[in-house]
């Protein structure tokens, strides 16, 4: 792949620089916006290349698992301060899910489905990102959904617990909606995926020279492993604050 | 046996629920079979202590006591199948369910099925008298509020709790519901306990009644009197009073 120059990154922000100048002369200023954007946009990714060089050239399990423990932790903290409002303990529940669900989603498809052979940072690594980075976007919205549902249906939650509804029984349909919310982004990308836009992944590979057909199976295997840890993570997290969000004499907590 | 008695329950705000008027040593008995209102002015804690006889919230000290056992002593799941609570607000349990689903639901939880025939004779109950697949979405205010009842009476309950369950019917309407719940309730041997801020409620259940005014119970007296105003305590007579100007 060929390699980009400082002078192509320069090029590059000029085009962040002309649709800025456009918006101001249409009256919007994005100056400021504009500037944070691509001022962490820069740090951040050559930041982590710096960082992630050395691990891809030395292959490693220890510099991998570290890494990719790194990225469950700074997820989880991620996911988990939006919903940790819901409820205590959600932000650490949803930590603690989403490294069980990316490290046996991870262990599954790299093992099994593709075959790879030892600590191979380049399999491993970005995998083992895209699974976090959507599980965890799943499991907060899963949680939030449901917490706010819970909350503003707490008439309807307790007329069922009135008649002898079991707390699964009673918030059977905020259950439905949160993993409904949680599940259509990567439902809906599964329908149109390769028709209306290709996907980051296949992208890159062919960037890298792979061969269409063959990203095209890796870009398969990747949207069951969406659809797979989404799920698990949002119908996990759902289940914690089901178990949690009632008291022993099926009380409503929330 | 008792149906409910409650002993010195005193009762606390709820956790996340509204805050309500925290009340202590509140003493109340009824016969198992038999049927009582709970009277007075809103926001005076009524409905708490339905919420406590079927354990939707805890009383702080005292005894609550339901169907001959403590609530705390009753399985949760069991206490709830037999002692149902049906709040003012009126609720639908399916999303875009029939008067059958709505029917059917609660009936499900308990793994149990139910013909036609049943559905409409609960329905029939409350007066009711509308084709069991009609949308229940398409029900008004009042008649959602009777569905509910109706729900509660499919399930076959051994103590009902209800919450001002004549509150959007006019009195002409609420004198013929009560009268059939009654009714219904006495052939059933099913106990009865009602909140309402209509005295009048009272008589059209033919039942015992008891007056809630600032944590502190009146009573028991028949409904009866209390609906003609003929009571003699001053603080009783001062609630009627009001009620009575309401309505005028």
């Amino acid at each position: 792949m060929i390699d980009i120059g400082p002078s192509g990154l320069a090029l590059a922000t000029l085009l962040v620089a002309v649709v800025v100048g456009f918006a101001l002369a249409t009256g919007v200023n994005l100056i400021k916006d504009g500037l944070v954007a691509t001022a962490r946009t820069t740090l951040q990714l050559l930041g982590v290349g710096l960082i992630l060089n050395p691990v891809f050239s030395h292959e490693r399990w220890l510099w991998i698992v570290g890494v990719l423990g790194v990225m469950t932790l700074v997820a989880g903290w991620t996911g988990g301060r939006r919903v940790e409002r819901a409820l205590r303990g959600t932000g650490v529940a949803l930590t603690v899910i989403l490294l069980a669900v990316s490290a046996l989603t991870l262990a599954y498809v790299t093992q099994l489905v593709v075959g790879v052979e030892g600590p191979q940072a380049r399999y491993l690594i970005p995998l083992g990102g895209i699974i976090l980075g959507n599980a965890m976007t799943a499991g907060s919205l899963a949680a939030q959904r449901f917490h706010d549902d819970v909350r503003e249906q707490r008439g309807r939650v307790e007329a069922a617990l009135g008649l002898g509804a079991s707390p699964a029984q009673a918030t059977v349909r905020p259950l439905r909606r949160a993993l409904r919310a949680a599940l259509t982004p990567t439902l809906n990308a599964m329908l149109i995926v390769g028709i209306v836009k290709l996907p980051g992944v296949m992208t890159g590979q062919m960037l890298g020279g792979a061969e269409p057909f063959r990203a095209a199976k890796y870009q398969i295997v990747i949207m069951f492993m969406l659809l797979f840890g989404d799920g698990l993570t949002a119908l996990l997290i759902l289940r914690w604050l089901r178990a949690r969000a009632f008291n022993a004499a099926w009380q409503l907590r929330l | 046996m008792r149906g409910v008695r409650l002993t010195r329950a005193g009762l606390g705000a709820e956790p996340g629920g509204e805050a309500e008027l925290v009340f202590a040593g509140l003493d109340l008995s009824l016969e198992r079979g038999g049927a009582l209102v709970v009277l007075g002015p809103s926001g005076g804690g009524k409905t708490s202590v339905l919420r406590l006889l079927n354990r939707l919230a805890n009383a702080e000290g005292g005894a609550v006591e339901v169907l001959g056992r403590a609530v705390t002593a009753w399985p949760i799941g069991e206490l709830r199948r037999r002692a149902l609570f049906v709040p003012q607000v009126a609720q639908l349990l399916t999303d875009e369910g029939t008067l059958a689903d709505e029917l059917r639901a609660p009936l499900a939880w308990r793994g149990r099925a139910a013909d036609d025939s049943a559905l409409q004779a609960a329905l029939q109950a409350v007066g009711l008298e509308l084709p069991l697949e009609r949308p229940a979405r398409e029900l008004s205010g009042g008649q959602l509020g009777r569905l509910a009842l109706a729900r509660a009476l499919a399930l076959e309950p051994e103590l009902l709790l209800l919450d001002e369950p004549t509150g959007a019917l006019d009195v002409r309407t609420a004198r013929e519901l009560l009268g059939r719940l009654g009714a219904w309730a006495r052939e059933q041997g099913v106990t009865l306990v009602l909140v309402s801020h209509r005295p009048q409620d009272a008589a059209s259940l033919e039942a015992q009644a008891v007056v809630l005014l600032e944590g502190r119970i009146y009573g028991p007296f028949p409904g009866v009197e209390l609906a003609a105003g003929d009571v003699d305590d001053p603080a009783v007579a001062a609630f009627l009073g009001s009620v009575a100007e309401e309505g005028a």
